[in-house]
């Protein structure tokens, strides 16, 4: 089966909430769920996205169709990808679940990336307030963990 | 101040929600202030979820896997729901950048430590780059068993070091057991011996990059027919050897980067490659006085020669006589 640009089909995506996406197909078949339908040959139309509402799967699909461009240059991808992680992390966080329900890994990594970023190098009070986290620690497990891991803190 | 609540999230990416009661009554006062404060309590209300806490293991271990590992281990100070996260984080990323001996014999028990809570299982790549000193020579012992027992997929050692690597002071002597291994794809050892008492036996190893080792021709013969499905390799920092005879068929690209002789010994010899199947090489770096001979190169589509001569070795990098010159030719 070709899946090059200049034979592309159309396929119709529907989200969560009902939206119908065109999508192309070689852009579409990056996420690994959807190319194993394809491939299998049970792309119904259109193909029902139980997890992933219309907002997600628009820039999901915009990632999917700027990485699907063969046109576009490695820098051109990163400076691309740079841009498109700014979000808010309630985007990122339907983007990450989007991601790995279709099962598009450069996608996941670069989210994943992204957030990773957000935790490195800052102390666990200060992670706690990027990501609103409850430290639910009684005051004698706090003790005993900061015991026990005193040697990750020096 | 309200104190507001919310519920907490489940491992399965649920997140129960609690509506907000907000202050509306249906009364008709409504003042701009209070209007204001309405609409801060809402986004406050909006960025109070802990969504990263809702998420799935499988994508807090996928990101953590990004964090650096003693980093990851810090997370387990945050909430119950993070507290054993990290023991199960696939990738296990320790590097230390001084050389003081004091933060280096605290690296090593960091390491010690993480390995010592890590549950080992789904572990796919294990990376460690420190100064190496012999006396941590059981301590690494034991980070590559760990490693192993737990069938890493991609293993980094780099043990680097300024040292002259003809005197064979402070270098690691790779365990002989990770001569015999069925689970690692890609290895890659700067700084290490490579001391052989039988054959090698890597069966998945697709990549290979040995980095400042010195290495014999018989070694190298032994790590390619104990190596049947090496796609990948990487001499950098070579020195040892003046034949590369590559009889292997699915070796498809070979790198030989900076010869590394600082005593001077092999300054004027000659590498002769030869390799019958191989698709792309390069030789990159400096090369003092080296000369290649390329034979048997009949599959050779791609090959990048970017190499410096030194013409006096006492003479600094200004002295080099650069030849650049890059090949590209299908066939």
């Amino acid at each position: 089966m070709s899946l090059s640009p200049s034979t592309s089909k159309m396929l119709s995506l529907k989200s969560s909430d009902g939206k119908v996406l065109e999508v192309e197909e070689h852009v579409a078949v990056l996420c690994e769920t959807i190319k194993s339908l394809v491939e299998d040959g049970c792309a119904d139309s259109p193909i029902p996205l139980a997890n992933v509402d219309g907002a997600t799967l628009g820039n999901v699909m915009e990632w999917c169709k700027k990485h699907a461009d063969q046109k576009a240059s490695a820098d051109d991808l990163e400076d691309w990808d740079a841009e498109f992680v700014e979000r808010d992390q309630g985007e990122l966080y339907h983007l990450i679940m989007a991601a790995n329900y279709l099962n598009i890994k450069g996608l996941l990594d670069l989210i994943c990336q992204k957030v990773a970023d957000m935790i490195k190098g800052k102390h666990p009070e200060k992670i706690r307030e990027i990501f609103n986290i409850e430290n639910d620690f009684t005051p004698e497990q706090q003790e005993q963990i900061r015991k026990d891991n005193s040697w990750a803190f020096e | 101040m309200e104190e507001m609540s919310y519920d907490y999230p489940h491992s399965d990416g649920s997140v129960e929600q609690k509506s907000y009661n907000s202050s509306e009554d249906g009364s008709y006062v409504s003042s701009e202030n209070e209007r204001q404060q309405r609409k801060r309590r809402k986004t406050k209300e909006t960025l109070k979820q802990d969504q990263i806490s809702a998420m799935p293991d499988s994508i807090l271990l996928h990101i953590l896997s990004f964090v650096p590992t003693k980093e990851a281990v810090k997370t387990g100070t945050l909430s119950r729901r993070w507290l054993n996260l990290w023991t199960f984080v696939p990738n296990l990323h320790f590097t230390c950048i001084s050389f003081h001996s004091h933060d280096i014999s605290k690296f090593v028990t960091v390491v010690d430590q993480t390995l010592t809570l890590h549950k080992g299982c789904g572990l796919k790549k294990f990376t460690v780059n420190f100064e190496y000193e012999n006396s941590f020579a059981s301590h690494v012992d034991s980070w590559v068993r760990f490693a192993t027992r737990a069938n890493v997929e991609e293993l980094c050692l780099d043990l680097y070091g300024l040292r002259d690597p003809s005197v064979n002071e402070d270098h690691y002597a790779l365990p002989q057991d990770l001569y015999t291994n069925s689970s690692i794809t890609k290895l890659s050892v700067s700084f290490c011996d490579i001391v052989l008492r039988g054959s090698i036996g890597w069966k998945s190893l697709k990549s290979l990059s040995i980095r400042f080792t010195r290495l014999s021709e018989d070694v190298i013969q032994k790590i390619l027919v104990g190596s049947p499905v090496l796609e990948f390799l990487d001499l950098d920092g070579f020195i040892g050897f003046n034949r590369l005879d590559i009889g292997s068929v699915s070796l498809r690209k070979l790198v030989v980067r900076d010869y590394w002789d600082l005593t001077r010994e092999g300054v004027y010899s000659s590498l002769e490659i030869s390799a019958p199947n191989l698709q792309s090489l390069s030789i990159l770096g400096r090369m003092c006085r080296k000369k290649f001979r390329l034979m048997n190169i009949q599959s050779l589509v791609e090959c990048n020669l970017k190499f410096g001569l030194e013409v006096y070795y006492e003479d600094s990098d200004n002295d080099f006589a650069v030849h650049r010159k890059s090949v590209k030719r299908t066939s």
